[in-house]
């Protein structure tokens, strides 16, 4: 036998009633104990169920076709609460995101998200990305009205900035906790996006957010939750996969790292050894838009994690609603259903409508919207151009909600239009295409007016073509885009310095929504039955980006 | 900062205590037993790290001797019910429900598909009779670890199911310190590898799927001194997905020639299997007469980017398939039907029992039917629509 351990009689002072109370405790030295993570990441609004097509690799992970509808916070929270009845040592912690991706987020800007995260029993989570889509001050506004869970954030510091909501996030956003769960204490340290949030880099620093570099900030706040007892270190993270499994290498401080940012569920955990301690380190991604909820088990001895085990649990319309959540959703879907009339049909699909080219290049809703913003009176522009991850997700056949035009383009963004040399669409198509190299090859952009070969092999674009003529390098083009994009976001930095920029102030939504509401009503007025969308050449894919390797 | 995390810090972890005896859920009021498990290993050879037993898929048979402990980490000799098996990572080859009386069980259980450090784990989940009316107690022991050796890419890949292999659904961890894998082909978001220390056709190439375009450092012919990630059959092709990998500094070797395929093997999924992955070259070919418009083969091609090759001169009843899309997009093999091909290379790649050769580049294709050219104009107004159903991370 290992040992025998004394029992630890521990007093707590309660924090709930003037009293003492007393309970046994056991001692853990050189004993095994289990502890349950509980992990949701990257929610992105999906509060309410939705229909969509699961990919073969959802399918893979327990995500079966017909199943739906999908997703939805009190599905979650069911599951949550049932599988804190099989667990003795449970902890909830998500990886950030919970804001933005549908119309609930545009309309309570992060209060319904906040409110019932917190119902599903949730300890922690770290600041992510999107948390700052309606602003910093909408971040402290709705963690200071709602939250009833620590808002972690090791590698960020607010205290130097003098933005108003500075002294609020503060004191909302910690850098780590420690939770006692029946004599283990686990210290959770929060590592905040750095890489998606361009205003942290710009020179205005808009959110007021002082970076810390992050392994200092593990080294330090490790350093602090172990000299305070922690037995073991978990990270709550939304830096990526990438980093995450670099940090997992490469610093010492963690055992655990519960993952977020790229939308992955990995099933099972990736194992990474450190390269110092030789430590084995689970790194934990557990997918997305709330179509999954994972489920973490370690075994612990005297501070190790000796072994893991973990469960992906599928959110399909089999799971029932947590009643709890379900009653607090109810007001804001009412409130929904006033103000947009969500279930409202905007348009119909014969087929899907998908936001990425099959062959990597061009895709049916990326040149749908493209075509939608160049030819929208007052823009009316030669070419058109934006980013593919604008757009969030497919569109299934039948008949489009206003709901489903919110969870395909949640982004509140407005078309900008411009100048630009030849030289210059050159040159942001060829960093278009080294951004796309890095990504499978698939292309980070949409366009209309134009078609080019996107060579991966060598980075560079080619064979470009605008309305039928080859581009001229002397030559000027008014080119449509979007505002987000225009500010120089997911790296386009060169669109950002061009001084001919017009912000319409036209919503890139209102413009589809335009789009498929007339080929709709057209198509319905001119054959007396619902054909729409997709109308040859509308909403197809025709290979303007051809994609080679 | 670092003064107000230790203000902060502090607070929290008490006030989380205090919640903790408030409510009663994280120090629970009333116990239930047994508080821990412990697991003992009772095998002579265990292995060690350096020198580990080796892989194997075969069932195996591990003694043990499991025991239930109280809160004080005595002996909780009054527990009579079913602990849960699990064996992580690897397999369980019997009922994981084990009984204990009087808190001991002593016996064999049967594992296999362990690699690395391997624990065996019993925990109280509940009993399998669901009605016994014991409160599970969640206590969970784990063995001390058995050291495995991790499998190479032919042990991993061997299975008599050739949609499957031992480790689907597993985070692998090849074994590539004493091994010559080299990577044999890099393509626009994976690589390939070989393992040149096994027989050609003996299950010993995989597809990486990077995601992204594979860094400076994947390289024909470098070699592989790590590699993990999840393993995967992606649409029936065995593939790595969220790899990690090191490559070797030392040179780059010459590749070997392509493995050839007999005509013979067409439809022989389990002999194919052991190609799968690998560079491979089907000789005296020919696109049929009967790929045309209206057929089944030609709408698979518009819809999917493959077409069929048939021997030359044979009976035409067995095909391979071809697919060219994003590597050689100006090749158009409507343009060639029923014309003699001395050869067709590619990777071999499985989708459900229909093998597929992946153009790498033009040379794959023999000269007397394409000449090279890049693609232009001319091939984006013919482009095919072929769906690729990969994951993807997509983070703004």
């Amino acid at each position: 036998m290992r040992y025998l351990p004394a029992l630890a009689l521990v007093t707590f002072l309660s924090g709930c009633a003037p009293q003492t109370t007393t309970v046994d405790v056991p001692a853990l030295a050189g004993m095994d104990v289990r502890l349950t993570i509980m992990h949701t990441s990257d929610i992105h609004s999906r509060l309410l169920e939705y229909d969509f097509d699961p990919s073969f690799t959802d399918n893979t992970l327990g995500l079966a076709d017909d199943y739906g509808p999908y997703g939805g916070i009190a599905e979650m929270a069911y599951v949550l609460k049932r599988e804190r009845t099989k667990g003795g040592r449970v902890l909830h912690l998500d990886s950030g995101d919970c804001f933005q991706g549908a119309i609930i987020f545009n309309e309570f800007q992060g209060e319904a998200e906040v409110r019932t995260l917190g119902a599903t029993g949730l300890e922690a989570a770290v600041i992510a990305n999107h948390e700052f889509d309606a602003g910093a001050q909408n971040l402290a506004d709705q963690m200071s009205a709602f939250a009833s869970y620590d808002l972690l954030a090791a590698n960020y510091d607010f205290e130097s900035s003098d933005h108003p909501w500075a002294t609020a996030l503060e004191e909302i956003a910690i850098p780590s906790v420690i939770y006692t769960l029946d004599g283990l204490k686990v210290g959770v340290l929060g590592l905040a996006n750095l890489s998606s949030l361009n205003s942290i880099h710009n020179e205005d620093n808009s959110m007021g957010i002082t970076v810390i570099d992050e392994r200092q900030a593990i080294r330090d706040e490790a350093g602090k939750l172990t000299a305070q007892g922690a037995d073991i270190v978990v990270a709550v993270s939304h830096m990526g996969l990438d980093d995450d499994i670099e940090l997992a290498e490469q610093v010492k401080e963690l055992d655990i790292i519960m993952g977020g940012h790229h939308h992955v569920a990995i099933d099972p955990p990736l194992v990474v050894t450190n390269k110092e301690t030789g430590k084995r380190i689970p790194v934990v991604h557990s997918g997305a838009f709330a179509k999954f909820v994972g489920r973490a088990d370690f075994v612990i001895r005297d501070g190790e994690v000796l072994s893991h085990s973990y469960q992906l649990f599928p959110i399909d319309g089999t799971v029932p609603k947590d009643p709890e959540v379900a009653e607090i959703l109810e007001e804001y879907e009412e409130q929904l259903n006033y103000d947009y009339n969500t279930s409202q049909v905007i348009g119909y699909a014969n087929v899907i409508l998908t936001r990425y080219g099959s062959t990597g290049g061009d895709s049916m809703l990326g040149n749908f919207t493209a075509e939608a913003m160049r030819s929208y009176p007052g823009v009316e522009t030669e070419i058109a151009l934006t980013n593919t991850l604008g757009i969030r997700s497919d569109i299934n056949p039948g008949e489009i909600t206003m709901d489903d035009l919110f969870n395909s383009m949640p982004f509140d963004n407005t078309i900008t239009t411009m100048f630009l040399s030849g030289r210059e669409i050159q040159e942001v198509l060829d960093f278009a295409t080294s951004r796309s190299t890095d990504r499978g090859c698939q292309s980070q952009i949409q366009v209309a007016g134009i078609r080019f070969t996107m060579d991966c092999r060598n980075a560079v674009a080619t064979d470009i073509v605008v309305n039928g003529v080859p581009l001229d390098p002397d030559g000027t083009y008014e080119v449509a885009t979007n505002n987000y994009i225009a500010h120089g976001g997911s790296g386009f930095s060169m669109l950002e310095r061009n001084t001919t920029q017009n912000d319409t102030g036209i919503s890139i939504r209102d413009v589809v929504r335009a789009g498929m509401t007339n080929v709709y009503l057209s198509s319905a007025e001119a054959s007396s039955e619902v054909i729409g969308l997709p109308q040859p050449g509308v909403c197809e894919e025709d290979g303007r980006i051809l994609a080679v390797f | 900062m670092q003064f107000r995390t230790l203000i902060m810090t502090a607070p929290l972890a008490l006030s989380a205590l205090a919640l903790v005896s408030c409510d009663g859920d994280s120090t629970p009021a009333d116990r239930v037993e047994p508080s821990f498990v412990y697991v003992e290993l009772l095998e002579d050879e265990v292995g060690t790290a350096e020198v580990p037993l080796p892989f194997s898929s075969e069932v195996a048979e591990l003694q043990v001797r499991v025991t239930t402990l109280d809160i004080n980490g005595d002996p909780y000799t009054s527990f009579n019910g079913d602990l849960t098996l699990e064996i992580r990572p690897g397999d369980v080859e019997q009922d994981p429900k084990v009984e204990l009386v009087d808190g001991k069980f002593e016996g064999p259980v049967s594992v296999k598909n362990g690699f690395g450090p391997t624990r065996v784990w019993f925990s109280d989940l509940g009993d399998k009779d669901v009605d016994s009316g014991r409160t599970a107690s969640f206590a969970t022991g784990v063995s001390d670890p058995i050291h495995y050796s991790l499998p190479t890419v032919g042990e991993m890949n061997r299975h008599h199911d050739h949609e499957t292999n031992q480790l689907d659904g597993e985070f692998a961890e090849l074994r590539a310190e004493d091994r010559d894998m080299r990577i044999s082909n890099v393509g626009a978001n994976g690589y390939w590898l070989l393992d040149l220390m096994d027989e050609p056709g003996s299950h010993a190439s995989l597809f990486v799927y990077t995601f992204s375009a594979p860094d400076d450092s994947v390289e024909l012919g470098r070699r592989l001194t790590l590699l993990t990630g999840n393993n995967q059959e992606y649409l029936a092709t065995t593939q790595l997905s969220f790899p990690h990998y090191e490559i070797s500094d030392e040179p780059a070797v010459q590749m070997p020639a392509p493995a050839v395929l007999d005509w013979d093997w067409c439809g022989d999924d389990d002999t194919l299997e052991g190609y799968e992955g690998a560079v491979v070259r089907v000789e005296s070919a020919q696109i049929p007469t009967t790929f045309v418009e209206g057929t089944e083969e030609y709408e698979d091609y518009i819809g999917y980017g493959q077409w069929p090759i048939v021997e030359q001169d044979g009976s035409g009843d067995c095909s391979f398939f071809v697919e060219n899309g994003t590597t050689v997009p100006d090749f158009f093999p409507t343009d060639h039907v029923g014309e003699p091909m001395d050869y067709v290379q590619g990777m071999l790649t499985e989708i459900w029992g229909t093998w597929i050769l992946l153009i790498r580049d033009g040379d794959d294709i023999p000269p007397s039917i394409y000449s090279g050219s890049s693609a232009g104009d001319n091939a984006s107004a013919r482009r095919i629509h072929r769906p690729v159903p990969r994951h993807r991370p997509a983070s703004k």
